[in-house]
Protein backbone atom coordinates (compact mmCIF):
# COMPACT_ATOMS: atom_id res chain seq x y z
CA UNK A 1 0.00 0.00 0.00
CA UNK A 2 2.80 2.25 0.45
CA UNK A 3 6.19 1.96 -0.30
CA UNK A 4 9.08 4.55 0.09
CA UNK A 5 12.64 3.36 -1.53
CA UNK A 6 16.01 5.56 -0.70
CA UNK A 7 13.73 8.68 0.26
CA UNK A 8 15.91 11.43 1.02
CA UNK A 9 14.25 15.04 2.62
CA UNK A 10 15.89 18.05 4.05
CA UNK A 11 14.31 21.70 5.09
CA UNK A 12 16.14 24.34 3.21
CA UNK A 13 19.68 24.88 5.00
CA UNK A 14 20.00 21.89 7.23
CA UNK A 15 21.05 18.72 6.83
CA UNK A 16 19.07 15.80 6.16
CA UNK A 17 15.75 14.98 8.22
CA UNK A 18 14.98 11.57 6.17
CA UNK A 19 18.30 10.23 4.62
CA UNK A 20 17.95 6.68 2.75
CA UNK A 21 14.70 5.73 4.31
CA UNK A 22 13.09 2.97 2.92
CA UNK A 23 9.24 1.77 4.25
CA UNK A 24 6.60 -0.70 2.92
CA UNK A 25 3.50 -0.01 5.06
CA UNK A 26 0.25 -3.07 4.29
CA UNK A 27 -3.28 -2.26 4.76
CA UNK A 28 -5.21 -3.46 7.58
CA UNK A 29 -2.13 -2.70 9.99
CA UNK A 30 -1.75 0.10 12.61
CA UNK A 31 1.49 1.01 12.62
CA UNK A 32 3.19 2.59 15.76
CA UNK A 33 5.86 5.32 14.79
CA UNK A 34 8.30 6.24 17.16
CA UNK A 35 11.68 8.50 17.71
CA UNK A 36 13.37 10.79 19.51
CA UNK A 37 12.46 15.02 19.27
CA UNK A 38 13.18 15.92 15.68
CA UNK A 39 13.70 12.49 14.69
CA UNK A 40 11.11 13.17 11.64
CA UNK A 41 8.07 11.76 12.66
CA UNK A 42 6.03 14.82 11.82
CA UNK A 43 8.42 15.16 8.05
CA UNK A 44 7.48 11.07 7.57
CA UNK A 45 3.92 11.90 7.78
CA UNK A 46 3.97 15.00 5.74
CA UNK A 47 5.82 12.57 3.44
CA UNK A 48 3.58 10.39 2.86
CA UNK A 49 0.75 12.66 2.86
CA UNK A 50 2.16 14.74 -0.27
CA UNK A 51 2.83 17.88 2.09
CA UNK A 52 6.67 17.37 1.15
CA UNK A 53 8.26 16.44 -1.67
CA UNK A 54 11.31 14.36 -1.38
CA UNK A 55 14.41 15.48 -2.27
CA UNK A 56 15.70 12.17 -4.01
CA UNK A 57 14.34 8.29 -3.87
CA UNK A 58 10.35 7.83 -4.44
CA UNK A 59 7.04 7.36 -2.58
CA UNK A 60 4.40 6.04 -3.42
CA UNK A 61 0.92 5.09 -1.72
CA UNK A 62 -0.94 3.06 -3.62
CA UNK A 63 -0.70 4.02 -7.33
CA UNK A 64 -0.19 7.56 -6.94
CA UNK A 65 3.05 9.78 -6.33
CA UNK A 66 1.67 11.70 -3.13
CA UNK A 67 3.47 15.03 -4.71
CA UNK A 68 1.46 14.73 -7.56
CA UNK A 69 -1.22 15.52 -4.89
CA UNK A 70 -4.32 14.42 -7.12
CA UNK A 71 -7.55 14.79 -5.52
CA UNK A 72 -8.21 11.07 -6.02
CA UNK A 73 -5.13 11.00 -3.32
CA UNK A 74 -6.43 13.14 -1.54
CA UNK A 75 -9.53 11.07 -1.16
CA UNK A 76 -7.68 8.23 0.04
CA UNK A 77 -5.31 9.83 2.57
CA UNK A 78 -5.97 11.94 5.57
CA UNK A 79 -3.83 13.16 8.05
CA UNK A 80 -4.68 14.85 12.17
CA UNK A 81 -1.46 17.29 12.49
CA UNK A 82 -0.49 17.88 15.95
CA UNK A 83 -1.90 21.39 15.82
CA UNK A 84 -4.35 22.59 13.91
CA UNK A 85 -7.03 25.84 13.70
CA UNK A 86 -10.12 24.54 12.69
CA UNK A 87 -12.60 27.10 11.46
CA UNK A 88 -15.51 29.18 13.11
CA UNK A 89 -18.10 27.36 12.03
CA UNK A 90 -20.34 24.36 13.69
CA UNK A 91 -19.83 21.03 14.07
CA UNK A 92 -22.70 20.31 11.58
CA UNK A 93 -21.50 22.65 9.54
CA UNK A 94 -17.89 21.63 8.78
CA UNK A 95 -19.15 18.30 7.91
CA UNK A 96 -21.95 19.57 5.85
CA UNK A 97 -18.90 21.39 4.03
CA UNK A 98 -16.51 19.12 3.60
CA UNK A 99 -17.65 15.92 3.74
CA UNK A 100 -18.73 16.14 0.08
CA UNK A 101 -15.03 16.39 -1.04
CA UNK A 102 -14.37 12.44 0.26
CA UNK A 103 -16.82 10.03 -1.63
CA UNK A 104 -16.42 7.56 1.13
CA UNK A 105 -17.56 9.78 3.58
CA UNK A 106 -19.94 8.02 6.06
CA UNK A 107 -22.02 10.04 7.86
CA UNK A 108 -23.44 8.04 10.45
CA UNK A 109 -19.74 6.66 11.72
CA UNK A 110 -18.93 10.59 12.10
CA UNK A 111 -21.92 11.17 14.03
CA UNK A 112 -21.91 7.68 16.18
CA UNK A 113 -17.73 8.78 17.07
CA UNK A 114 -18.96 12.21 17.72
CA UNK A 115 -21.77 11.37 20.49
CA UNK A 116 -19.21 8.38 22.16
CA UNK A 117 -16.83 11.79 22.52
CA UNK A 118 -20.20 13.86 23.59
CA UNK A 119 -19.36 16.32 20.93
CA UNK A 120 -23.12 16.98 19.36
CA UNK A 121 -23.93 18.91 16.16
CA UNK A 122 -24.18 22.54 17.25
CA UNK A 123 -21.24 22.53 19.09
CA UNK A 124 -19.04 25.41 18.09
CA UNK A 125 -15.98 24.02 16.53
CA UNK A 126 -13.63 27.52 17.83
CA UNK A 127 -15.13 27.04 21.09
CA UNK A 128 -14.25 23.79 21.60
CA UNK A 129 -11.12 22.74 24.05
CA UNK A 130 -8.28 21.26 21.94
CA UNK A 131 -8.62 17.81 23.43
CA UNK A 132 -12.36 18.05 21.65
CA UNK A 133 -10.94 19.45 19.21
CA UNK A 134 -8.86 16.82 18.36
CA UNK A 135 -11.60 14.13 18.94
CA UNK A 136 -13.63 15.98 16.42
CA UNK A 137 -10.55 16.33 14.01
CA UNK A 138 -9.92 12.27 14.53
CA UNK A 139 -13.66 11.67 14.16
CA UNK A 140 -14.00 13.20 10.66
CA UNK A 141 -10.96 11.49 9.89
CA UNK A 142 -12.09 7.97 10.03
CA UNK A 143 -15.70 8.71 8.54
CA UNK A 144 -13.90 9.86 5.66
CA UNK A 145 -12.83 6.26 4.66
CA UNK A 146 -9.74 7.56 3.94
CA UNK A 147 -7.50 4.23 2.93
CA UNK A 148 -4.82 5.49 4.44
CA UNK A 149 -4.75 7.69 7.92
CA UNK A 150 -1.81 9.95 9.37
CA UNK A 151 -2.23 10.57 12.90
CA UNK A 152 0.18 12.62 14.72
CA UNK A 153 0.31 12.38 18.49
CA UNK A 154 -3.43 11.56 18.31
CA UNK A 155 -3.41 11.75 22.60
CA UNK A 156 -2.06 14.55 23.04
CA UNK A 157 -4.66 16.57 24.97
CA UNK A 158 -7.21 13.84 25.78
CA UNK A 159 -8.11 13.07 28.87
CA UNK A 160 -7.84 9.45 30.60
CA UNK A 161 -11.29 8.60 29.73
CA UNK A 162 -11.07 9.71 25.84
CA UNK A 163 -7.76 8.17 25.61
CA UNK A 164 -9.22 4.94 26.25
CA UNK A 165 -12.34 5.71 24.06
CA UNK A 166 -9.72 6.61 21.38
CA UNK A 167 -8.26 2.92 21.62
CA UNK A 168 -11.89 1.51 21.59
CA UNK A 169 -12.96 3.64 18.09
CA UNK A 170 -9.73 2.80 16.64
CA UNK A 171 -10.04 -0.69 17.06
CA UNK A 172 -13.80 -1.10 16.05
CA UNK A 173 -14.01 0.85 12.85
CA UNK A 174 -10.35 0.21 11.28
CA UNK A 175 -11.03 -1.97 8.10
CA UNK A 176 -8.77 -4.42 6.65
CA UNK A 177 -8.20 -2.31 3.14
CA UNK A 178 -7.19 0.74 5.31
CA UNK A 179 -3.52 1.49 7.27
CA UNK A 180 -3.27 3.40 10.15
CA UNK A 181 0.49 5.10 11.44
CA UNK A 182 -0.16 6.52 14.28
CA UNK A 183 3.29 9.09 15.00
CA UNK A 184 3.69 9.21 18.99
CA UNK A 185 5.87 9.89 21.89
CA UNK A 186 2.80 8.66 24.22
CA UNK A 187 3.86 5.47 23.65
CA UNK A 188 1.79 3.88 26.80
CA UNK A 189 -1.32 4.91 25.94
CA UNK A 190 -1.14 3.21 22.02
CA UNK A 191 1.04 -0.12 23.14
CA UNK A 192 -2.41 -2.03 23.24
CA UNK A 193 -3.61 -0.90 19.91
CA UNK A 194 -0.42 -0.98 17.65
CA UNK A 195 0.42 -4.36 15.44
CA UNK A 196 3.70 -2.99 14.18
CA UNK A 197 6.33 -0.64 15.21
CA UNK A 198 8.25 1.63 13.07
CA UNK A 199 11.35 3.26 15.10
CA UNK A 200 12.77 6.61 13.32
CA UNK A 201 16.15 7.17 14.34
CA UNK A 202 18.88 9.61 12.66
CA UNK A 203 16.69 9.73 9.10
CA UNK A 204 16.33 5.60 8.62
CA UNK A 205 13.98 3.23 10.12
CA UNK A 206 15.74 1.45 12.50
CA UNK A 207 13.31 -0.71 13.58
CA UNK A 208 10.15 -2.57 11.78
CA UNK A 209 8.65 -5.59 13.13
CA UNK A 210 4.88 -6.43 14.47
CA UNK A 211 4.43 -6.63 17.65
CA UNK A 212 3.41 -10.17 17.37
CA UNK A 213 7.21 -11.08 16.55
CA UNK A 214 8.51 -9.26 18.48
CA UNK A 215 6.51 -10.45 21.89
CA UNK A 216 7.55 -13.90 20.32
CA UNK A 217 11.68 -13.42 20.03
CA UNK A 218 12.02 -11.30 23.14
CA UNK A 219 10.39 -11.20 26.35
CA UNK A 220 10.04 -8.03 28.53
CA UNK A 221 10.13 -8.40 32.54
CA UNK A 222 10.54 -6.53 35.62
CA UNK A 223 12.93 -8.18 38.01
CA UNK A 224 14.19 -7.20 41.40
CA UNK A 225 18.38 -7.69 41.14
CA UNK A 226 20.13 -8.53 37.52
CA UNK A 227 20.43 -11.90 38.99
CA UNK A 228 16.79 -13.03 38.49
CA UNK A 229 17.06 -12.05 34.68
CA UNK A 230 19.31 -14.19 33.92
CA UNK A 231 21.37 -13.26 30.67
CA UNK A 232 18.88 -9.70 29.42
CA UNK A 233 19.74 -8.48 26.61
CA UNK A 234 19.38 -4.91 28.04
CA UNK A 235 18.27 -3.57 30.96
CA UNK A 236 17.73 -0.44 32.45
CA UNK A 237 16.54 0.72 36.10
CA UNK A 238 13.39 1.03 36.89
CA UNK A 239 11.09 1.62 39.50
CA UNK A 240 11.96 -1.16 42.54
CA UNK A 241 14.00 -3.00 40.27
CA UNK A 242 15.00 -3.74 36.78
CA UNK A 243 13.59 -3.58 33.54
CA UNK A 244 14.84 -6.29 31.15
CA UNK A 245 14.56 -7.67 27.77
CA UNK A 246 15.59 -11.19 27.20
CA UNK A 247 15.67 -13.55 24.62
CA UNK A 248 12.17 -15.38 24.43
CA UNK A 249 13.48 -19.05 24.54
CA UNK A 250 11.15 -20.37 26.79
CA UNK A 251 7.93 -19.16 24.67
CA UNK A 252 6.89 -17.14 27.39
CA UNK A 253 4.07 -14.85 27.08
CA UNK A 254 4.93 -11.07 28.03
CA UNK A 255 3.64 -7.67 27.24
CA UNK A 256 5.66 -5.41 25.37
CA UNK A 257 6.67 -2.39 26.73
CA UNK A 258 7.22 -0.31 24.27
CA UNK A 259 9.24 2.36 26.05
CA UNK A 260 12.01 -0.10 26.91
CA UNK A 261 12.33 -1.40 23.55
CA UNK A 262 12.70 2.23 21.99
CA UNK A 263 15.09 2.86 24.59
CA UNK A 264 17.26 -0.07 23.61
CA UNK A 265 17.58 0.40 20.08
CA UNK A 266 18.48 3.56 20.50
CA UNK A 267 21.33 2.93 22.80
CA UNK A 268 23.15 1.20 20.47
CA UNK A 269 22.51 -2.10 21.98
CA UNK A 270 23.70 -4.00 18.72
CA UNK A 271 21.97 -7.82 20.12
CA UNK A 272 18.38 -7.06 19.79
CA UNK A 273 17.81 -5.65 16.10
CA UNK A 274 19.18 -8.81 14.54
CA UNK A 275 16.85 -10.83 16.39
CA UNK A 276 14.02 -9.24 14.91
CA UNK A 277 15.33 -8.39 11.75
CA UNK A 278 16.49 -12.02 10.73
CA UNK B 1 -7.21 17.36 -17.32
CA UNK B 2 -8.78 16.35 -14.15
CA UNK B 3 -11.54 19.48 -13.27
CA UNK B 4 -14.35 18.95 -11.45
CA UNK B 5 -17.27 21.57 -11.72
CA UNK B 6 -18.91 19.88 -8.75
CA UNK B 7 -16.07 20.15 -6.27
CA UNK B 8 -15.48 24.02 -7.61
CA UNK B 9 -18.60 24.57 -6.14
CA UNK B 10 -18.21 23.03 -3.42
CA UNK B 11 -15.09 24.81 -2.79
CA UNK B 12 -16.83 28.03 -2.98
CA UNK B 13 -19.51 27.21 -0.52
CA UNK B 14 -16.88 26.02 1.87
CA UNK B 15 -14.76 29.45 1.06
CA UNK B 16 -18.25 31.25 1.00
CA UNK B 17 -18.95 30.10 4.61
CA UNK B 18 -15.72 29.80 6.22
CA UNK B 19 -14.73 33.46 5.18
CA UNK B 20 -18.41 34.99 6.01
CA UNK B 21 -17.22 37.35 8.27
CA UNK B 22 -14.21 38.58 6.54
CA UNK B 23 -16.53 39.32 3.70
CA UNK B 24 -19.18 40.66 5.75
CA UNK B 25 -16.92 43.28 7.56
CA UNK B 26 -14.53 43.46 4.58
CA UNK B 27 -17.36 44.97 2.47
CA UNK B 28 -18.62 47.49 5.67
CA UNK B 29 -14.93 48.63 5.16
CA UNK B 30 -15.20 49.12 1.62
CA UNK B 31 -18.22 50.97 1.76
CA UNK B 32 -17.21 53.13 4.78
CA UNK B 33 -13.77 54.24 2.61
CA UNK B 34 -15.48 54.92 -0.70
CA UNK B 35 -18.20 57.28 1.37
CA UNK B 36 -15.24 58.88 3.55
CA UNK B 37 -13.04 59.40 0.02
CA UNK B 38 -15.97 61.01 -1.72
CA UNK B 39 -17.48 63.08 0.71
CA UNK B 40 -13.34 64.48 1.02
CA UNK B 41 -13.63 65.44 -2.30
CA UNK B 42 -16.77 66.71 -1.81
CA UNK B 43 -16.27 69.35 0.73
CA UNK B 44 -13.31 70.25 -0.52
CA UNK B 45 -13.38 71.31 -4.16
CA UNK B 46 -15.15 74.15 -4.87
CA UNK B 47 -16.84 72.38 -7.87
CA UNK B 48 -18.28 69.83 -5.54
CA UNK B 49 -17.65 66.15 -6.86
CA UNK B 50 -17.64 66.73 -10.21
CA UNK B 51 -18.36 63.94 -13.08
CA UNK B 52 -14.31 63.47 -14.15
CA UNK B 53 -13.63 63.35 -10.20
CA UNK B 54 -16.21 60.61 -9.91
CA UNK B 55 -15.18 58.67 -13.01
CA UNK B 56 -11.16 59.28 -11.49
CA UNK B 57 -12.01 57.48 -8.10
CA UNK B 58 -14.19 54.98 -8.93
CA UNK B 59 -12.28 53.55 -11.65
CA UNK B 60 -8.64 53.83 -9.47
CA UNK B 61 -10.50 52.75 -6.92
CA UNK B 62 -11.82 49.49 -8.50
CA UNK B 63 -8.34 48.56 -10.14
CA UNK B 64 -7.00 49.01 -6.38
CA UNK B 65 -9.24 46.99 -4.95
CA UNK B 66 -9.32 44.54 -7.84
CA UNK B 67 -5.44 44.04 -7.16
CA UNK B 68 -5.57 43.64 -3.50
CA UNK B 69 -8.39 40.77 -3.44
CA UNK B 70 -6.45 39.12 -6.27
CA UNK B 71 -3.30 39.22 -3.97
CA UNK B 72 -5.54 37.75 -1.27
CA UNK B 73 -6.86 34.97 -2.78
CA UNK B 74 -5.32 32.25 -1.84
CA UNK B 75 -4.87 33.50 1.75
CA UNK B 76 -5.33 30.13 3.19
CA UNK B 77 -2.69 28.68 1.56
CA UNK B 78 -0.27 31.52 3.20
CA UNK B 79 -1.17 30.93 7.10
CA UNK B 80 0.39 28.39 9.04
CA UNK B 81 -2.99 27.19 10.79
CA UNK B 82 -4.73 27.07 7.75
CA UNK B 83 -2.19 25.56 5.40
CA UNK B 84 -1.98 22.32 5.85
CA UNK B 85 -6.19 21.97 6.03
CA UNK B 86 -5.91 23.72 2.45
CA UNK B 87 -3.34 21.93 0.80
CA UNK B 88 -4.98 18.26 2.50
CA UNK B 89 -8.56 19.47 0.57
CA UNK B 90 -8.85 17.29 -2.95
CA UNK B 91 -9.23 19.65 -5.41
CA UNK B 92 -6.68 20.32 -8.24
CA UNK B 93 -4.56 23.48 -8.75
CA UNK B 94 -7.56 24.32 -11.53
CA UNK B 95 -10.27 23.89 -9.58
CA UNK B 96 -8.43 26.31 -6.62
CA UNK B 97 -7.33 28.71 -9.12
CA UNK B 98 -10.82 28.71 -11.30
CA UNK B 99 -12.68 29.06 -7.34
CA UNK B 100 -10.02 32.35 -6.76
CA UNK B 101 -10.96 34.01 -10.05
CA UNK B 102 -14.92 33.84 -10.24
CA UNK B 103 -14.22 35.57 -6.42
CA UNK B 104 -11.70 38.17 -7.83
CA UNK B 105 -13.00 38.97 -11.37
CA UNK B 106 -16.49 38.44 -10.70
CA UNK B 107 -18.07 38.78 -6.86
CA UNK B 108 -15.48 40.84 -5.36
CA UNK B 109 -16.28 43.70 -8.43
CA UNK B 110 -19.86 43.06 -8.16
CA UNK B 111 -19.59 44.01 -4.38
CA UNK B 112 -17.20 47.02 -5.01
CA UNK B 113 -19.94 48.12 -7.30
CA UNK B 114 -22.67 47.33 -5.15
CA UNK B 115 -20.75 49.41 -2.37
CA UNK B 116 -19.97 52.14 -4.42
CA UNK B 117 -23.19 52.26 -5.95
CA UNK B 118 -24.31 53.12 -2.64
CA UNK B 119 -21.56 55.32 -1.10
CA UNK B 120 -21.38 57.22 -4.47
CA UNK B 121 -25.24 57.63 -4.49
CA UNK B 122 -25.12 59.40 -0.83
CA UNK B 123 -22.42 61.02 -2.09
CA UNK B 124 -23.82 62.75 -4.71
CA UNK B 125 -26.76 62.95 -2.94
CA UNK B 126 -25.18 65.58 -0.17
CA UNK B 127 -23.19 66.93 -3.23
CA UNK B 128 -26.37 67.74 -5.95
CA UNK B 129 -28.82 68.44 -2.91
CA UNK B 130 -27.37 69.62 0.21
CA UNK B 131 -24.01 71.70 -1.50
CA UNK B 132 -26.18 72.32 -4.80
CA UNK B 133 -23.68 71.81 -7.25
CA UNK B 134 -25.57 70.41 -9.93
CA UNK B 135 -22.83 67.71 -10.68
CA UNK B 136 -24.12 64.15 -12.41
CA UNK B 137 -23.72 60.83 -10.82
CA UNK B 138 -21.05 58.79 -12.31
CA UNK B 139 -21.89 54.79 -12.20
CA UNK B 140 -19.68 53.68 -14.44
CA UNK B 141 -21.50 55.58 -17.18
CA UNK B 142 -19.36 57.53 -19.03
CA UNK B 143 -19.53 58.20 -22.57
CA UNK B 144 -18.35 55.10 -24.89
CA UNK B 145 -18.25 52.65 -21.53
CA UNK B 146 -15.85 51.19 -20.24
CA UNK B 147 -12.63 51.75 -22.17
CA UNK B 148 -10.03 48.62 -23.59
CA UNK B 149 -7.40 50.29 -21.35
CA UNK B 150 -9.12 50.43 -18.32
CA UNK B 151 -10.15 46.58 -18.92
CA UNK B 152 -6.90 45.48 -19.50
CA UNK B 153 -4.94 47.51 -16.67
CA UNK B 154 -7.40 45.60 -14.68
CA UNK B 155 -6.65 42.44 -16.19
CA UNK B 156 -2.84 42.88 -15.54
CA UNK B 157 -3.27 44.09 -12.06
CA UNK B 158 -5.61 40.88 -11.18
CA UNK B 159 -3.08 38.46 -12.80
CA UNK B 160 -0.24 40.08 -10.86
CA UNK B 161 -2.05 40.16 -8.03
CA UNK B 162 -3.28 36.45 -8.37
CA UNK B 163 0.87 35.33 -8.83
CA UNK B 164 1.94 37.21 -5.88
CA UNK B 165 -0.75 35.60 -3.93
CA UNK B 166 0.52 32.29 -5.11
CA UNK B 167 4.15 32.87 -5.28
CA UNK B 168 4.31 34.75 -1.41
CA UNK B 169 3.42 33.67 1.65
CA UNK B 170 4.37 36.30 3.94
CA UNK B 171 3.07 40.01 3.52
CA UNK B 172 1.65 38.64 0.46
CA UNK B 173 -0.68 41.99 -0.97
CA UNK B 174 2.49 43.96 0.34
CA UNK B 175 5.19 42.18 -1.45
CA UNK B 176 2.88 41.95 -4.61
CA UNK B 177 2.45 45.79 -4.72
CA UNK B 178 6.24 45.79 -4.75
CA UNK B 179 6.35 43.52 -7.47
CA UNK B 180 4.00 45.69 -9.25
CA UNK B 181 6.36 48.62 -8.93
CA UNK B 182 9.37 47.26 -10.11
CA UNK B 183 7.66 46.12 -13.01
CA UNK B 184 6.48 49.37 -13.57
CA UNK B 185 9.91 50.41 -13.66
CA UNK B 186 11.59 48.03 -15.26
CA UNK B 187 9.08 49.03 -18.30
CA UNK B 188 9.68 52.33 -17.89
CA UNK B 189 13.36 52.52 -17.62
CA UNK B 190 13.40 50.15 -20.93
CA UNK B 191 11.17 52.28 -22.72
CA UNK B 192 13.53 55.19 -21.33
CA UNK B 193 16.47 53.78 -22.63
CA UNK B 194 14.74 52.82 -25.98
CA UNK B 195 13.98 55.87 -26.61
CA UNK B 196 17.36 57.55 -26.03
CA UNK B 197 18.67 55.51 -28.09
CA UNK B 198 16.76 55.78 -31.26
CA UNK B 199 15.80 59.55 -30.61
CA UNK B 200 18.48 61.48 -28.66
CA UNK B 201 21.71 60.82 -30.85
CA UNK B 202 19.54 62.32 -33.80
CA UNK B 203 19.77 66.06 -34.28
CA UNK B 204 16.78 68.49 -34.45
CA UNK B 205 15.43 68.45 -37.74
CA UNK B 206 15.03 71.37 -39.80
CA UNK B 207 11.50 72.13 -39.05
CA UNK B 208 12.39 71.36 -35.50
CA UNK B 209 14.48 74.42 -35.57
CA UNK B 210 12.64 77.31 -37.03
CA UNK B 211 12.86 80.26 -35.04
CA UNK B 212 9.50 80.71 -32.12
CA UNK B 213 8.13 83.94 -33.33
CA UNK B 214 9.80 85.41 -30.09
CA UNK B 215 12.78 84.93 -32.12
CA UNK B 216 14.09 82.19 -29.69
CA UNK B 217 15.61 79.24 -31.55
CA UNK B 218 15.10 75.71 -30.62
CA UNK B 219 18.51 73.84 -29.63
CA UNK B 220 17.97 70.97 -28.13
CA UNK B 221 15.02 68.06 -27.36
CA UNK B 222 14.13 65.90 -24.07
CA UNK B 223 11.68 63.56 -23.25
CA UNK B 224 8.28 63.57 -22.21
CA UNK B 225 6.79 60.02 -21.81
CA UNK B 226 8.35 56.64 -21.73
CA UNK B 227 5.52 54.45 -21.23
CA UNK B 228 5.42 51.74 -24.02
CA UNK B 229 2.37 53.83 -25.36
CA UNK B 230 1.93 53.87 -29.69
CA UNK B 231 3.24 57.48 -29.83
CA UNK B 232 6.12 58.89 -28.02
CA UNK B 233 6.00 62.88 -27.09
CA UNK B 234 9.23 65.07 -26.66
CA UNK B 235 9.44 69.05 -25.97
CA UNK B 236 12.71 71.25 -27.55
CA UNK B 237 14.03 73.81 -25.86
CA UNK B 238 16.51 76.97 -26.06
CA UNK B 239 20.09 76.78 -25.01
CA UNK B 240 18.80 77.97 -21.67
CA UNK B 241 16.01 75.06 -21.45
CA UNK B 242 13.51 77.11 -21.84
CA UNK B 243 10.72 75.06 -23.22
CA UNK B 244 9.48 75.93 -27.03
CA UNK B 245 7.82 73.29 -28.62
CA UNK B 246 6.05 69.63 -28.09
CA UNK B 247 6.33 67.17 -30.70
CA UNK B 248 4.22 64.19 -30.57
CA UNK B 249 5.78 61.29 -32.68
CA UNK B 250 4.40 57.18 -33.66
CA UNK B 251 6.33 54.66 -32.44
CA UNK B 252 8.55 52.52 -35.40
CA UNK B 253 5.74 49.88 -36.11
CA UNK B 254 8.53 47.11 -35.70
CA UNK B 255 8.61 48.49 -31.75
CA UNK B 256 4.69 48.06 -31.03
CA UNK B 257 5.05 44.92 -32.49
CA UNK B 258 7.91 44.11 -29.50
CA UNK B 259 6.13 45.56 -27.03
CA UNK B 260 2.98 44.25 -27.62
CA UNK B 261 4.35 40.81 -28.16
CA UNK B 262 6.66 41.15 -24.54
CA UNK B 263 3.19 42.59 -23.12
CA UNK B 264 1.04 39.46 -23.85
CA UNK B 265 3.93 36.87 -23.34
CA UNK B 266 3.59 38.78 -20.42
CA UNK B 267 -0.28 38.03 -19.78
CA UNK B 268 0.28 34.60 -20.28
CA UNK B 269 3.50 34.31 -18.18
CA UNK B 270 1.36 35.46 -15.33
CA UNK B 271 -1.50 32.59 -14.90
CA UNK B 272 1.58 30.28 -15.46
CA UNK B 273 3.27 30.87 -12.51
CA UNK B 274 0.49 31.14 -10.42
CA UNK B 275 -0.53 27.69 -12.20
CA UNK B 276 3.12 26.42 -11.51
CA UNK B 277 3.38 27.72 -8.06
CA UNK B 278 0.08 26.56 -6.40
CA UNK B 279 1.38 23.35 -7.77
CA UNK B 280 4.99 23.70 -5.68
CA UNK B 281 2.86 24.19 -2.66
CA UNK B 282 4.78 22.60 0.18
CA UNK B 283 4.27 22.31 3.73
CA UNK B 284 7.74 24.09 4.69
Amino acid sequence: MVSLHDLTFSYPGSKPVLDGLSLTLEPGRIYGLLGQNGAGKSTLLYQLAGLLFPDSGTCRVGNYEPSRREPAFLQSVYIVPETFRLPDLSVQSYVRLHAPFYPGFNAEICQSILQQFLITGNDKLSSLSHGQQKKFHIAFAIATGAKLLLLDEPTNGLDIPSKQQFRKIIAGHLREDQCMVISTHQVRDLDSLIDDILILNEGRILLQAPVSLITERLVFKKVKSHGESGKPLYAEEALGGFAVIARNTNEESSRLDMELLFNAALSGNDSILPILQD
Amino acid sequence: MNFSLQRCIQLLRLQFVTDRKIYGYGTLALFAIQLSVLLYYTYSNSDGLYFDKQKELAEQGLLIFNFMTAAWCFKSLHGRSTRLQALMLPVTVMERLAVGVFFTVVLFPVVYLLTYLASGGIAHYIDSQVLQSGNRFYYFNRIGGIGWGFLMANLVFVLIGLAGSAVFRKLAIAKSIVSLAILFVFINFGNDILGMLLLDNKPLTESMREPMKDGRTPDRKSWETHSPFSSWRFTTSDKDGQFLRTYEMKVPEYLNWIENITGYLMLLALPYLTVLKLREQELS
